[in-house]
């Protein structure tokens, strides 16, 4: 009974391995695409979400919360009037966050900046329990390579969508043009997130189904300079998700009397580019800014595309080559204009 | 015996091959150059000169030169989908938006930016008044403003 060993040669060991190899490497990029869908439909339920909260507040109020809020009480040490909150502070007790809502304050000087010099309502009452309740996850995109906050304050990655300007099929009368740097920033009233106004299912004139509600920002913009890049969310780069406005009109007037010495509307965005809309730049795509944009580009990481949420209280994936027009057309409420397929 | 495994290897990597297209086709392109001027004299040169598509929003631009010739070249290598084309002229780029601060943004004129010697009109394509048919193949578009 002789024993005989017999091992595998090296040129066997060796095709085995490239074998697997290549099975491996056919495999990898296979696990990066179903992580990222995981993620996407991560970053779909959280759009779902909070649109069903937006429909809650509407069951409970008869009337979608206005995109943002003004505060009448001036800013420390200035004039006019200052930042109230933006949709999602209204929104707070829909989407689970109810503790947080009753430790925050609405009345007095700009309760929506926490960043806001004392005395004021968001220093002195809202900072401390907002810095508190963190990131929000359900306002955040998975996908989004971007930070968390720009130090001290948390950003959102979905902006309501106040409407659409310079649409070239149809004519949009409510936009508000701001000159910052020079440069004409426009800031629409023709959605369901208006600044100062509280739309109501009977404005939404086009069909729930045919309007976005909330579109995504959340992605990586390349700037001028090459290889330089902005993680630009609906609130820009420099502040916060409660974050509003301090105009206390709609577009058209926006400013009205002109009053204001700041024009600025955040958490809600004007579609005037295309999803993912390169180079970031406001010299060359006026209404594109860090600490002002009303007309930043939607964004988002996910390959080809953003989400967006519709009124009838589905999510979307519209992809970057969607035609601009059926884009504007979704973001006004009342266009009268067939959306045709997207 | 060979001819099977051939066979198999192509259609295994033509498969393989058949995922892997990247890019969108934007059917017929055309490029376009030309000379931009306001009554006849050329504007500061690193002028933008930027087309967006009427309807699909493809935007693209390029910069002047010292005689005001410039080449619509920062997408898709310059070559931008058939079609009409509204544009807008932007001063030349100064300063990077996200080393601003707030209070310099919304000054009326911020640091680096240049006084626009041209019209407020020319800077948004809603009320530029310029527009114009990009044909397949290259396209020469001179464009004139007035003060």
């Amino acid at each position: 009974m002789a024993r005989r060993l017999r091992g595998f040669t090296l040129v066997e060991l060796l095709v085995v391995i490239a074998i697997i190899g290549v099975l491996v490497a056919l495999l990898l990029p296979a696990v990066q695409a179903a992580r990222e869908a995981a993620r996407r439909s991560q970053c779909q339920n959280n759009l779902k979400q909070l649109v069903l909260a937006l429909h809650n507040y509407e069951s409970q109020s008869m009337v979608f919360p206005p995109g943002c809020l003004h505060s009448v009480p001036p800013r420390p040490g200035r004039s006019g009037n200052s930042f109230g909150p933006s949709f999602y502070g209204l929104l707070l007790p829909h989407f689970e966050q109810g503790p947080l809502y009753d430790k925050l304050t609405w009345i007095g000087a700009s309760p929506g900046y926490i960043n806001e010099a004392s005395p004021s309502a968001g220093r002195n009452t809202n900072r401390a329990p907002v810095l508190a309740a963190g990131v929000i996850k359900a306002m955040r995109c998975p996908s989004s390579a971007g930070p968390i906050s720009n130090g001290y304050e948390f950003q959102a990655h979905y902006a309501g969508i106040a409407g659409c300007a310079e649409p070239a099929t149809f004519v949009e009368t409510r936009v508000t043009t701001v000159a910052v740097s020079g440069q004409p920033t426009l800031q629409g009233g023709g959605g369901m997130l208006v600044p100062n106004r509280a739309a109501t299912f009977a404005d939404c004139l086009d069909g729930s189904s045919n309007t976005i509600f909330l579109g995504e920002m959340s992605g990586r913009l390349e700037r001028l300079t090459p290889g330089t890049f902005s993680f630009v969310t609906a609130s820009g780069t420099d502040h916060g998700w409660l974050m509003g406005c301090r105009v206390t009109g709609t577009p058209p007037n926006l400013d009205p009397s002109n009053r204001q010495d700041d024009d600025r509307c955040f958490n809600v965005n004007t579609v005037r580019y295309r999803p993912n809309q390169e180079p970031f730049a406001f010299q060359t795509f006026p209404g594109m800014a860090s600490n002002i944009g009303a007309n930043n580009p939607l964004s988002s990481q996910h390959p080809g595309g953003v989400l967006v949420a519709r009124c009838d209280g589905s999510v979307a994936f519209i992809t970057e080559n969607v035609q601009l027009e059926t884009l504007k057309r979704l973001a006004t409420r009342d266009d009268a204009q067939p959306t045709g397929e997207y | 015996m060979h001819k099977q495994t051939v066979l198999a290897l192509s259609f295994v990597l033509g498969i393989g091959f058949a995922g892997c297209q990247q890019g969108v086709d934007y059917g017929p392109t055309g490029t376009v150059s030309g000379k931009l001027t306001m009554e006849g004299k050329p504007l500061l040169p690193q002028t933008q000169v930027v087309f967006m598509h009427a309807e699909k929003g493809y935007a693209a631009f390029g910069n002047t030169d010292s005689a005001g010739a410039y080449k619509i070249i920062s997408w898709n290598d310059g070559n931008l989908p058939i079609g009409k084309y509204q544009v807008m002229i932007q001063a030349p780029a100064g300063s990077d938006p996200d080393s601003v601060s707030a209070e310099q943004m919304l000054e009326p004129q911020m640091d680096g930016i240049k006084e626009a010697e041209f019209p407020f009109k020319y800077r948004q394509t809603s009320t530029s008044g310029l527009s114009y048919e990009v044909k397949a193949g290259e396209n020469s578009i001179d464009i004139d403003l007035t003060k």
